[in-house]
């Protein structure tokens, strides 16, 4: 089900344009959204919130061509998404009124406003805060409150710009547990912009990459983090959860996050005997058909998706519950 | 000298006795500039907080007239409103002049721009994110301004405070509207004007007290408020 979809959308304050030729934001799935500073993240974010008209192009919510001239329309919509700011500005009010806000202006009875802030604040460790003035926090609980009032409209999509800045180390953790948590948990998608790579992949399914306000759709998938260690033959090995383990042409050893492109997965019924380093089995358990290609799931302890033509994918008779081979090279694991 | 002490003496009396003339006179200034007051903020407000949110051609100009308006003499407040009150004035035919409501109108015209005035300063002074926040929230354009107006409460409250000070301690527009009329529309300032030219110090300085406590009060609310919304 397709929450968003972009086409030639162009957008953007004064001289600056974020141009989107197409793009589509899936039901239920993390998106990351990663570029450097002026690139064009929080531009997407707002453009996605209903705050930023496109100057050309066309914005689709569910289905719908976002008409920006109907603005009860839009009241509507932008009430079924909620944003979290870049640089969030807390009102002057206590902790607690801050974060009923949202709940408030839609206008819910209070004794629902009441409980779900309540537990809200507790999911954030900020119930020893609640009557505080805002203006008095530290930087960290005023993100973390600028959170909680996002997080408690219990919306189907969260925009989230830059959730973690000036949160400190420790906490981090536990926003990110959070922000998968709502997802996993209420099936809500969720577009969040990061500087940090490595959270991008820790958290999203996809990465979207923003460049010199443009759009360009490299997802990592089969995304991994663990440890590296060191093999006598000068690769690196890294352990997955269910066993398996795969192997890397890289120099960098400890934590890290890798990477393995679909596209570069050769998929088999039988074990190939071949130069490649990495050879895993599993059972597919999932297939998604993308224009053509198809991408298939297999269980290999850890979950990895390799993409395969449909031709080819017909021409072996696979189907979900076989078992199959994985073959890639130790050279097309990218260390993030 | 005698007729000061003596004064003071009396004044004492008639402020702890509650005398009862006394009483009606600052009920009178207290009700004329509460509704005075309460008018100016209702239009006041408002027209403040657009001022400062929207831009057109002209504004700054508006601004400086407001800020002009703040130092209004109230004689010429009084002898505007009594050129359109009066039997021959255009609105002559209500017969508002020498009643309360008269008072309130003028008193209205001098808080006006007080309250105005600050409310821009107060508004404009506020985080330019304050409207994003408030509709990414899903707040609707009513909800937003309200939220603005909230976020702005100290500061406007100070400019009701300072509105309300005018009002209550001016003699022009209640002398020339009210016209001072015993038991209906003489407020403190006028009492004391009138008292004053008869000789009796009493009662003029027993209301004179009340006018310092009024003026301390409001001084020392709106150095607090300006604090909080600082």
């Amino acid at each position: 089900m397709t929450v968003y979809a972009l086409e030639d959308a162009v957008a953007g304050a004064g001289e600056f344009r974020l141009r989107v030729r197409d793009c589509a934001i899936e039901q239920g799935r993390v998106y990351a959204v990663v570029g450097p500073n002026g690139s064009g993240k929080t531009t997407l974010l707002r453009m996605l919130a209903f705050r930023l008209r496109p100057v050309r192009g066309r914005v689709a919510f569910r289905g719908e061509v976002v008409d920006y001239a109907d603005r009860a329309g839009l009241l509507a919509r932008r009430r079924r998404v909620s944003a979290l700011l870049q640089t969030p500005y807390l009102f002057n009010l206590s902790v607690r009124e801050n974060i009923a806000y949202g709940l408030k202006v839609r206008g819910l009875p209070r004794r629902e406003v009441a409980s779900r802030v309540g537990a809200i604040m507790e999911r954030l460790g900020l119930a020893a805060l609640a009557a505080r003035n805002a203006h008095a926090l530290s930087g960290g609980e005023a993100q973390r409150v600028a959170l909680a009032r996002a997080l408690v409209l219990d919306t189907e999509v969260y925009l989230l710009d830059e959730p973690t800045a000036n949160v400190d180390q420790r906490q981090v953790r536990a926003v990110e547990e959070l922000i998968l948590e709502f997802n996993r948990k209420n099936a809500a998608t969720i577009v969040l912009s990061t500087h940090s790579q490595d959270q991008a992949c820790r958290l999203s399914h996809h990465v979207v990459s923003v460049v010199e306000g443009e759009i360009r759709d490299i997802a990592y998938e089969n995304v991994f983090a663990g440890v590296l260690h060191a093999d006598p033959d000068g690769l690196r090995g890294m352990a997955l959860p269910g066993g398996a383990r795969i192997r890397a042409a890289t120099a960098k050893t400890g934590a890290a996050t890798i990477a393995v492109d679909p596209r570069d997965i050769i998929l088999s019924r039988q074990a190939i005997d071949s130069s490649a380093l990495n050879r895993l089995t599993g059972t597919i358990v999932k297939i998604e058909d993308a224009d053509g290609t198809l991408r298939v799931f297999v269980d290999a302890g850890a979950l990895i998706c390799a993409m395969i033509t449909r031709r080819s994918f017909l021409d072996m008779g696979l189907n979900v519950g076989e078992r199959v081979w994985l073959t890639f090279k130790a050279t097309a694991v990218k260390v993030l | 000298m005698e007729y000061i002490t003596e004064g003071c003496t009396g004044a004492l009396r008639i402020i702890f006795r509650a005398d009862r003339e006394f009483v009606a006179i600052v009920s009178v200034s207290l009700l004329v500039a509460t509704i005075s007051t309460s008018l100016a903020a209702v239009s006041g407000i408002p027209f403040g907080a657009l001022l400062a949110h929207k831009r057109f051609a002209g504004r700054d100009a508006v601004i400086t007239v407001l800020n002009t308006l703040m130092s209004l003499p109230t004689v010429v407040v009084g002898l505007m409103v009594y050129s359109f009150l009066s039997r021959r004035g255009p609105l002559g035919s209500l017969g508002l002049l020498y009643t309360r409501s008269a008072m309130v109108i003028g008193q209205w015209i001098l808080a006006f721009p007080i309250v105005a005035g600050l409310s821009v300063a107060a508004v404009k002074g506020l985080d330019p994110r304050i409207h994003e926040t408030a509709v990414s929230l899903g707040a609707d354009a009513a909800q937003g301004f309200r939220t603005f107006l909230r976020e702005a409460r100290f500061g406007i409250l100070a400019a009701l405070v300072a509105g309300f000070g005018r009002v209550f301690a001016e003699v022009g527009v209640s002398m020339m509207l009210g016209g001072n009329i015993r038991g209906y529309t003489r407020n403190i300032t006028t009492a004391i004007a009138l008292e004053t030219s008869k000789g009796e110090f009493a009662l003029g300085i027993a209301l004179g007290l009340v006018l310092l406590a009024v003026a301390l009060g409001v001084n020392v609310v709106f150095g607090l408020l300006r604090r909080r919304s600082a």
